[in-house]
């Protein structure tokens, strides 16, 4: 009990503190001091763990960070989005019975009251668009498009059978975040901001980066639906300001801004003296956060001052948006304690109906794109300690037909239809068996026969790992309470260490 | 009471005030609200105590008038509408006010964001256009929501993301150059003053008044060391003179004022 006495004398003199006006430029650790006292008051509760500390009080700062209600497994997550569904039949899942099969017309069997994106009438089979080798001491398939992703092959747990009831991109994104294809939800990294705030006061929680493009579904995808709008995911853009209106106007020098905001600050202390409203007393810790995310933002966002070897690594080219950059920055802001990382990468969407879609030309290049800085993060990671403390998360929004697709009734280059029934995610680091294979398809690929997850199965595994028990993770909405796994999800334990 | 909200605070206030509006009001609407309007209840002062807020942090016996901030919209709308920029036109299509540069990218999507001219940059909030997947950035900012689900109330946030949109967003600095412009030829203290007194209906204390006082002087000195910074000033196509860039300075000070951005 002394400790709690402590404690809350320590708060006392911060509140003394702050209400004697000591200005927050002259004593900058000010708020951050009240706001680390305020997640460790909450982290001192002896409340029941079933009621959770994110309904306590966080009106001083709506993202202060919050102990998650169990013990979790990893503090951040990066979420590998590849956007398009990119095809498992040319990356993991190895089938040499399709190979038998190729361009010979598929057995009606497989068509029966099946609905695709375009196949139409009877197509062809189409074998595997690449070789496979047995890499690593665990001796997992990997197609020879990902020569560098065999190097950390045994620290990833593969999925082979995962399933979705969606087979169009931007319905099947949303539900693959928000746990609904229908809008209007809040986005997995969302609700994990909601639930344990940022450990780093400085930038966003929730951080998305794309490359290449938007995803189909738009930004409701990072959106927090009807979470407070706090916790939606905060675009860093690698072109303009990487935060809207992030930049000082043009004429405004940092010196001039520092008087500006001390006036702000100064004037809307009084007006906290007088009403006596906490809420001013946010907007005071809110403008101090602008102000310092002011300066970490572009620090952070800045990878040309990263040594050679480490953008040799990854292959990044500063001042470009790719998708090496975002790995190098994924990691940079892990290292910051930014809670969900969510990169996305456009252009997996191999129909073969233009080069840029074909497995033997477009694919191929998102595979050289990605191969390398997958890898180099997975590694960077783990020789910075951190992979034990981060959960990456690779995929695309579903998987890619056994058979050839025939848009319009034409055979094109090399590609393949959506589906849902059958494609490949892993997972690599904390709390991760390394080296799991879980799940198995059938002879071609086409549906999973042993170990099928569905994606609330991944979502609430997720969560799971952040140290949360999805069943309980709930927001009051509408009159019921909302969870992002729906009424569905089990935790996947064959690929947890 | 439906089913989206919790039980109501005071039954038996609801149920006099339901008795009344049937029987001494004759079901007339504009009673009803009048006499909601002129109860003391309602003309409370928003001054809380540490007392009352310790027993009702969220003011649900009403011991006390609300403060709560301004919506998207009207924070928008009444930053352009101080600084005399606002549009009084009524309907007609939604309107592209200014917005950054790559917000509306679309893969397979041409669309693009054409931003209006004339007067319709300055519209009301409410005519701005509507792109689902890709809100307005600053009304998202300020919790406007996205339309993607009907919102029975918006959740009002606090964000560090809301600062940068008052104090750098190029419609605010736009308004707040319109502003300093309308007071440049006043004495320096008198302009403060009343663009204060504009922006928040009431007179300026002593003491605030002091600091923005503080502030311009620091202004006007740092300009008049460093005039380079007026060539290009607040991304103004031309250059500007140092009494109407510092009153510029206080001007976007005001717009973010707590007592600018709520109401109460």
């Amino acid at each position: 009990m002394d400790n709690i006495k402590k404690l809350l004398e320590e708060r006392r003199v911060v509140e003394a503190k702050f209400n004697s006006r000591r200005h927050f430029i002259k004593d900058c650790s000010l708020g951050l001091g009240g706001l680390a006292l305020g997640s460790f008051l909450n982290s001192c509760s002896t409340d029941n763990p079933a009621t959770p500390a994110y309904t306590k009080d966080r009106s001083l700062n709506p993202m202060a960070s919050m102990p998650a209600p169990y013990l979790p497994k990893v503090k951040s997550v990066i979420y590998l989005h590849m956007v398009g569904a990119p095809s498992q039949l040319e990356l993991f899942d190895f089938k040499p019975e399709l190979k038998k099969l190729h361009n010979k017309p598929c057995p009606p069997s497989l068509l029966d009251s099946k609905k695709f994106a375009f196949i139409q009438g009877v197509p062809n089979m189409l074998g595997p668009q690449a070789t496979f080798k047995r890499e690593g001491e665990t001796g997992n398939w990997v197609s020879n498009h990902l020569p560098h992703f065999k190097k950390v092959i045994d620290e990833v747990a593969f999925l082979k059978a995962v399933h979705t009831d969606q087979f169009n991109h931007g319905p099947a994104q949303m539900l693959m975040h928000t746990g609904s294809p229908r809008n209007g939800r809040p986005s997995i990294g969302s609700w994990v901001t909601y639930g344990l705030g940022s450990v780093n006061n400085n930038l966003p929680g929730f951080v998305v980066l794309t490359s290449g493009g938007t995803p189909d579904a738009g930004k409701s995808v990072w959106g927090s639906g009807f979470l407070p709008s706090v916790y939606q995911g905060v675009q860093c853009r690698s072109k303009g300001d990487p935060v809207l209106y992030l930049k000082d106007p043009k004429g405004v020098s940092r010196n001039l801004k520092k008087k500006v905001l001390a006036s702000i600050n100064e004037i809307n202390l009084k007006e906290y003296q007088k009403f006596g409203d906490p809420e001013v007393l946010t907007r005071i810790n809110q403008y101090e956060m602008a102000y310092r995310m002011q300066v970490s933002v572009p620090k952070v966002m800045d990878i040309d001052k990263e040594p050679d070897t480490i953008k040799e690594m990854y292959g990044v080219k500063p001042g470009k948006e790719s998708f090496a950059n975002n790995c190098l920055l994924a990691r940079k802001m892990v290292e910051q304690g930014v809670r969900f990382v969510q990169l996305y990468d456009w252009g997996w969407d191999s129909h073969g109906s233009s080069p840029t879609e074909a497995l033997d030309s477009g694919f191929l290049k998102k595979c050289k794109e990605t191969d390398r800085p997958i890898a180099a993060l997975i590694l960077d990671l783990k020789q910075r300690g951190l992979l034990d403390e981060t959960l990456i998360v690779w995929g695309g929004e579903f998987g890619r037909t056994p058979m050839w697709e025939n848009r319009l009734g034409i055979q094109n280059s090399p590609g393949r239809d959506h589906q849902g029934d059958a494609f490949t995610m892993w997972m690599a680091g904390g709390g991760i068996k390394k080296g799991a294979v879980h799940g198995k398809t059938d002879e071609i690929g086409y549906s999973g026969i042993e170990g099928r997850v569905s994606v609330y199965d991944i979502q609430a595994t997720i969560l799971h790992l952040l140290g949360f028990n999805h069943e309980q993770f709930t927001y009051q909405f509408q009159g019921r309470p909302f969870r992002l796994t729906d009424v569905e999800g089990h935790v996947i334990n064959e690929i947890l260490a | 009471m439906g089913t989206m909200a919790d039980t109501p605070s005071h039954p038996a206030l609801l149920d006099w005030l339901a008795y009344e509006f049937m029987h001494s009001m004759n079901w007339n609407i504009k009673k009803l609200i009048k006499n909601i309007l002129m109860s003391a209840t309602y003309r409370q002062s928003s001054v809380v105590s540490k007392t009352k807020l310790a027993f009702d942090p969220n003011n649900l016996f009403y011991a006390r008038g609300p403060r709560l901030r301004l919506t998207a919209e009207e924070i928008r709308d009444q930053a352009l509408s101080i600084s005399g920029l606002l549009s009084d036109k009524m309907f007609g299509p939604p309107v592209m006010p200014p917005q950054p540069e790559g917000i509306w990218e679309h893969v397979y999507l041409g669309n693009k964001w054409k931003t209006s001219e004339g007067e319709d940059r300055y519209r009301r909030g409410i005519y701005t256009y509507l792109k689902r997947t890709s809100p307005y950035p600053s009304m998202i900012t300020f919790d406007a929501g996205s339309r993607e689900v009907c919102l029975v109330r918006r959740s009002p946030t606090n964000t560090p993301l809301q600062a940068l949109v008052t104090m750098n967003d190029p419609v605010y600095l736009e308004a707040a150059m319109k502003l300093a412009i309308a007071h440049q030829d006043q004495e320096g203290k008198t302009a403060i003053l009343e663009m204060y007194q504009k922006a928040t209906l009431r007179k300026v204390d002593e003491e605030k008044l002091n600091d923005l006082i503080l502030l311009y002087e620091e202004a006007k000195l740092n300009f008049e060391n460093d005039p380079d910074q007026l060539v290009n000033f607040f991304g103004m196509d031309h250059p500007t003179n140092i009494k109407t860039a510092s009153l510029a300075i206080i001007a976007n000070a005001i717009m973010n004022l707590d007592e600018f951005l709520t109401h109460g």
